[in-house]
């Protein structure tokens, strides 16, 4: 009973012992500055005079909600969001369908899709802010060739945002299609086989074998570019500064000008807590969601005896 | 015995600076004097440490700076030691970032280099603490009076400079002569803005299979175009107070500017997308580019690879009046510099904005001094014989005559960018050719800087 007892110490010391780094990382770089940023969003934190703060409580909450830039921003995350993670998914799961065969050379496409991923967002923005440029830009170039005028592109207003959606659905794709073809794999042939046994077409196959098949992982897929595209950061720093007139200023760049830019700490944290604020919402709803829908296969299976 | 002895000897200095001053920033009674005055000598029983940093300049640059550090560290041997660290100036404020980093972290170093606009913020925000009462009286009589006011902030010093900085039209002589340009050489006889697009339009041409464009007006993506066009604002940007810039910046004199930058840029003379190589090679592809003085340290060390340039005025308003863009980099004592370190801090300070000191960036950094009477001592820019008389000639009429501080606002950070985003956008985005479209985007920025300004407290 007692070595027992002693072994069952040891094992749970060097369980601890294994989660410790990621205890230690979790809270100075996860919950610590999680608790301090909702701290911070109720002060005037100045980060030029951090000695001056003081509590201001709802105050930042109340600005924001008057703020219209915040609005803009607000709009313009969403748009991209919309836009992007639809057509990334869609974009990646038609890749992967692509490349998912054994025959000789389609490695290539793997590697060739999946390059994006690895070359960094700054220098693929750098990259295409030369191919937008509105003299001598690559795309103005083939459009003069068919004889288009030349766009303003990143210089557009109602163009702007949209190059970047391109720019970003083209880089990513590849990140998510890797994911797609694991999971493909993992599908059994024995039911591809069965299906055309059935005398099944393709379109068939793919709605009722390889979709329900890879659900678990798009849901995976779904929800991680989901996140990347709310965090849209990078590609209107480099590109376009959040112009022109603010039509390319996302929620994380408006929360990178308040609280680095213009020092604002307290009215910056107030933005990061209300984004983190609507993650959260956004996760429960999903998670809603995702239990309506089982409930609703449940149901319709023991309606329907099992078809 | 001796370690303990050196310990007491520094903490007894350190307490009588300290009671002297009574506060971090030496606070004390009114107006007293806690430097040194003129022709005392420094002395401490033990040697002092200083953390200096300075953002990360070009070759001429670095070698002033490392040179004057060593003279300095060398003349004060045992008394005061600066060490010197850099930091990257960046095209979009990444050092003043890093400032403000280093002050919401309380780690500032005891003396920084800041550029000009910035004094007012980190004054009204303590980062910099006033000098004036560790700088004796009459010390900064010879300074330009607009580089003593920019150092200033609600009637205190918190700042001395070395040298200074202009905007300034470079000129390829090769082509304007090939041109039959006349360029002006008398501050008075100045284009105007209207002649300065005539003039570069004249001189857009295809040359081979190549467009040559007249003029180049490319800056960092920060605050250049803010620096540069803000005098065409000629109501002024903002209030006096520094505080409100909406009926300023998108006034009619604004909308006026937005119409006539645009209309430059519509006319195919600028090339937009530049940058100071464009104008430096031999075949170049602007032959004008509006540009900062210090632009000139690089093309002098270009030698032979440099084209054959000239420097002209900043152009002048419709009534003939110039108003150049000027303020440069300034150096100041922060607040996380001790009590017993400041009268130390204060004399790096001296030493590196002395006469001597002033004279030599200037010769080696191809810079305008800060200081009136080295404008009237320095060959380059007093000798009509001197090989760069012609160039320094014309930025010594434009700085005593005619120069124009960047607004003192607290608020510059958000002011210039919001500025110049804004005339990023007037200039080469679609959908601003009208009055109206010019003045909403004008009144946007405006009312997001008023709305930044209004959120900093005025302390």
């Amino acid at each position: 009973m007692k070595t027992t007892s002693v072994r069952q110490k040891c094992i749970d010391r060097t369980g601890w012992l294994f989660m410790l780094p990621a205890i230690v990382f979790g809270t100075v770089f996860l919950i610590v500055p999680i608790v301090m940023c909702f701290l911070y969003s109720f002060s005037d934190f100045y980060m030029l005079r951090p000695e001056a703060t003081q509590t201001v409580w709802f105050d930042n909450y109340v600005a924001l909600f008057r703020d219209e830039i915040f609005g803009k921003a607000i709009g313009n995350t969403l748009l991209f969001v919309v836009i992007v993670v639809p057509v990334q998914c869609a974009l990646a799961l038609g890749l992967a369908l692509l490349v998912n065969r054994k025959d000789r050379g389609y490695g290539i496409f793997k590697l060739a899709y999946f390059a994006p991923v690895i070359t960094s967002m700054t220098v693929v923005s750098l990259l295409f802010q030369l191919f937008y440029a509105r003299d001598g830009g690559v795309f103005n170039l083939l459009l003069s060739a068919i004889g288009v005028p030349a766009q303003g592109f990143l210089q557009d207003e109602s163009q702007a945002m949209f190059c970047i959606i391109f720019m970003s659905v083209w880089q990513g794709a590849g990140y998510q299609m890797i994911i797609f073809l694991a999971g493909l794999q993992g599908v059994p042939k024995e039911l591809y086989e069965a299906a055309d046994i059935d005398a099944a077409n393709a379109w068939d196959k793919f709605t009722h074998i390889t979709l329900p098949s890879i659900a678990p992982i798009s849901s995976f897929v779904f929800v991680i570019t989901l996140v990347g595209a709310f965090k849209m950061f990078t590609q209107s720093y480099i590109m376009t500064s959040g112009g022109p007139n603010d039509s390319t200023l996302t929620v994380v760049y408006y929360i990178f000008q308040k609280g680095m830019s213009e020092q604002l700490v307290g009215y910056g944290s107030a933005i990061s807590m209300l984004f983190t604020a609507a993650f959260i919402l956004a996760s429960v709803f999903k998670n809603l969601g995702a239990k309506g829908i089982g409930a609703y296969k449940k149901y319709r299976a023991s309606v329907l005896g099992g078809y | 015995m001796k370690k303990i002895l050196s310990i007491g000897c520094t903490a007894v200095l350190a307490a009588v600076v300290a009671c002297a001053g009574c506060g971090k920033d030496g606070e004390t009674a009114d107006g007293e004097f806690l430097g040194l005055k003129k022709g005392e000598t420094f002395t401490t029983d033990q040697e002092i440490s200083l953390t200096f940093t300075r953002p990360t300049g070009n070759n001429a640059q670095e070698k002033w700076w490392t040179d004057t550090i060593a003279a300095f560290n060398e003349e004060y041997a045992g008394r005061i030691k600066v060490t010197c660290t850099t930091a990257t100036r960046g095209n979009s404020r990444e050092y003043e970032q890093k400032i403000s980093i280093w002050a919401g972290s309380d780690s500032l170093p005891d003396v920084l280099y800041v550029d000009g606009p910035f004094v007012s913020n980190y004054a009204n925000s303590g980062v910099l603490v006033p000098i004036d009462r560790y700088i004796y009286e009459g010390y900064t009589d010879d300074f330009l009076d607009y580089v003593n006011d920019q150092n200033t902030y609600n009637g205190r010093l918190y700042t001395l400079s070395i040298v200074d900085s202009t905007v300034v039209l470079f000129y390829n002589k090769t082509v304007l002569s090939e041109e039959r340009i006349a360029v002006p050489d008398e501050i008075a006889d100045a284009w105007t803005f209207d002649e300065l697009k005539t003039t570069a339009t004249g001189l857009t041409k295809t040359v081979g299979a190549k467009k040559r464009y007249g003029l180049q007006i490319a800056g960092d993506a920060g605050e250049w175009l803010s620096y540069a066009f803000t005098p065409l604002w000629t109501e002024g940007v903002v209030n006096s107070e520094g505080k409100v810039t909406t009926g300023y910046l998108n006034g009619d004199a604004g909308v006026s500017a937005g119409e006539y930058l645009r209309s430059l840029v519509k006319s195919g003379a600028v090339y937009a997308s530049a940058t100071s190589s464009d104008f430096s090679a031999k075949t170049p592809t602007a032959s004008m580019a509006l540009m900062g003085t210090q632009n000139i340290s690089e093309f002098l060390a270009l030698g032979e690879d440099m084209c054959d340039w000239g420097v002209t005025f900043y152009p002048a308003d419709d009534e003939g009046k110039i108003s150049a863009p000027c303020g440069g980099w300034t150096l100041g004592i922060t607040k996380n510099c001790a009590s017993g370190k400041t009268v130390a801090a204060s004399e790096f300070l001296k030493y590196c904005t002395s006469k001597e000191a002033s004279e030599s960036c200037a010769r080696d950094t191809a810079s305008p001094p800060s200081r009136k009477s080295l404008y009237e001592t320095m060959p380059e820019y007093s000798d009509p014989n001197n090989a760069m008389y012609s160039v320094y000639s014309v930025i010594k009429s434009q700085i005593l005559t005619s120069a124009q501080l960047r607004p003192k606002t607290v608020g510059y950070e958000v002011f210039s960018t919001e500025m110049s985003n804004a005339l990023k956008d007037i200039l080469y985005s679609t959908g601003y050719d009208t009055q109206a479209q010019i003045r909403n985007r004008l009144t946007t920025a405006a009312t997001k800087i008023d709305a930044s300004i209004a959120q900093i407290k005025i302390y």
